[in-house]
């Protein structure tokens, strides 16, 4: 199983919180606090089991990082999950037909109960 | 004679327009009531001046300037109430707007301080003093949740964007896990928590936060304001097409009077303000908000002091018919 896992989130409470839990399942987190530093990352190593992406995000929106994610070869195929507070049926139908693993709502769950689920994600 | 009363009491209250105008929040002359009643007040006033004048002998010009006049009068007075309506259409989006925002930015300080104290809860040697803090800031942090959830539901359903998303959900395991949830609370309220459930998983389709939302929501009412020695039971069945789940207490009840207004947004009884006076008055008008965009009806019954039973139904899943013979798999 490949155990990195590129974090895309601006909130630095959230991102400490996170890594810590999926330090603790035996993960390796890494970190990008905006959209486009996310697409920089990816490009420079698309090695990453599984990306988990916020949708408000700074410089790039989620749904934006999602469709380059796409249309580049070489990260075409990394697996996302969003991870975000916007509930709204259209974002969602969205994401799913940009072929995302997951969509988590941060607000129903705790750090532990998330780092599972995406571990189950990245184990799929 | 109750019921003309209160018809009549009602009328009352409505036509007197200062109170009116001012729950608006408007003045006199911008208050759709008052200019509807002053535009009747002066469509009398013309019929009987047009009569009286029409006694005189007038010229062609006198009685075009006269009805010129009139309709001048009229239209000002359609353009205020057309603008006064336009007003608080656009104060309620606002309103709604700003809801909708604050409650999503308010999600993401509750989701940090949610995750951060989940992990001090799990962290080794925390000591018994720190848990009790701990357990505080949860119970603090979950019903912060809960108001926000309610807020965003309620901006949800006046922009009438209500999700409509669902899955196929046993109610069975969603009321046994809600149940088991409030069992220590209801232990530690000296209050008798039953439940009553089939063997079957009684599938709707439904989403699932929504229907624990409703849950949550008719329990934690019954327990609130339920004192203690009563009783608080859940049951869960099926009713031909449908799956029906009441939760009865023992409790203050809802007096008559108020009986009408319980799924009313903002609507708090006198009587359980006294027994409870926190609480925004807005988680029964989101429940049968969601249990209506699940098709299904939500309702109750109520005697003052004696308890209450809410109660709501969703169509059940229908089952899959039986595949005909020759598609059926021989393994």
């Amino acid at each position: 199983m490949n155990k990195k896992i590129l974090i895309i989130e601006d909130e630095t409470g959230l991102q400490t919180s996170l890594i810590a839990s999926l330090k603790g399942l035996g993960l390796e987190p890494f970190s990008a606090f905006n959209g486009e530093d996310g697409l920089k990352a990816l490009q420079n190593d698309p090695s990453f089991g599984l990306v988990v992406l916020d949708l408000i995000l700074p410089r790039k929106h989620g749904i934006e990082v999602l469709e380059e994610m796409r249309k580049n070869p070489k990260t075409k195929d990394i697996p996302v999950a969003i991870l975000t507070n916007i509930e709204d049926a259209k974002m969602i139908q969205r994401a799913f037909e940009l072929g995302v693993a997951a969509y988590l709502v941060k607000v129903n769950y705790d750090a532990k109960d998330i780092a599972e689920r995406l571990l189950k994600v990245l184990s799929a | 004679m109750g019921l003309v009363g209160n018809y009549l009491s009602k009328v009352k209250k409505e036509l007197n327009v200062f109170e009116v105008c001012r729950r608006w929040g408007m003045p006199l002359w911008q208050c759709p009531e008052a200019v509807f009643i002053a535009i009747g007040f002066l469509a009398v006033m013309f019929i009987g001046g047009s009569y009286f004048l029409g006694q005189q002998k007038l010229e062609p010009e006198q009685i075009v300037v006269l009805a010129s006049g009139i309709a001048i009068v009229f239209l000002a007075a359609a353009f205020i109430i057309v603008n006064s309506f336009e007003r608080m259409a656009e104060a309620n989006r606002l309103k709604s707007e700003f809801l909708n925002i604050t409650s999503h930015q308010l999600r993401t300080p509750l989701t940090a301080a949610r995750w951060a104290l989940s992990l001090l809860v799990a962290a080794p040697n925390v000591g018994k003093e720190n848990q009790r803090h701990m357990a505080i800031l949860e119970e603090a942090i979950g019903r912060m949740r809960r108001m926000v959830t309610t807020m965003l539901e309620v901006a949800r359903i006046e922009a009438g964007t209500i999700r409509r998303m669902g899955r196929r959900l046993s109610l069975r395991d969603l009321v046994s896990t809600i149940a088991a949830a409030f069992s220590d609370f209801a232990y530690t309220s000296n209050i008798t928590l039953r439940y009553i459930a089939p063997n079957d998983p009684v599938e709707v389709m439904a989403d699932e936060e929504q229907i624990r939302y409703v849950l949550e929501s008719l329990l934690d009412n019954a327990f609130r304001y339920t004192s203690g020695k009563g009783t608080v039971s859940i049951s869960l069945s099926q009713e031909g097409s449908t799956a029906r789940i009441a939760v009865s207490d023992t409790g203050a009840g809802v007096p008559d009077k108020d009986q009408q207004r319980v799924f009313n947004k903002f609507f708090r009884g006198a009587n359980v303000l006294r027994i409870s006076p926190g609480g925004m008055g807005l988680s029964l008008f989101v429940s049968r908000a969601v249990i209506e965009a699940a098709h299904g009806t939500m309702g109750f019954l109520s005697q003052e002091g004696s308890g209450s039973t809410f109660w709501f139904t969703i169509p059940l899943v229908k089952s899959e018919p039986p595949l005909p013979p020759q598609n059926q798999k021989v393994v």
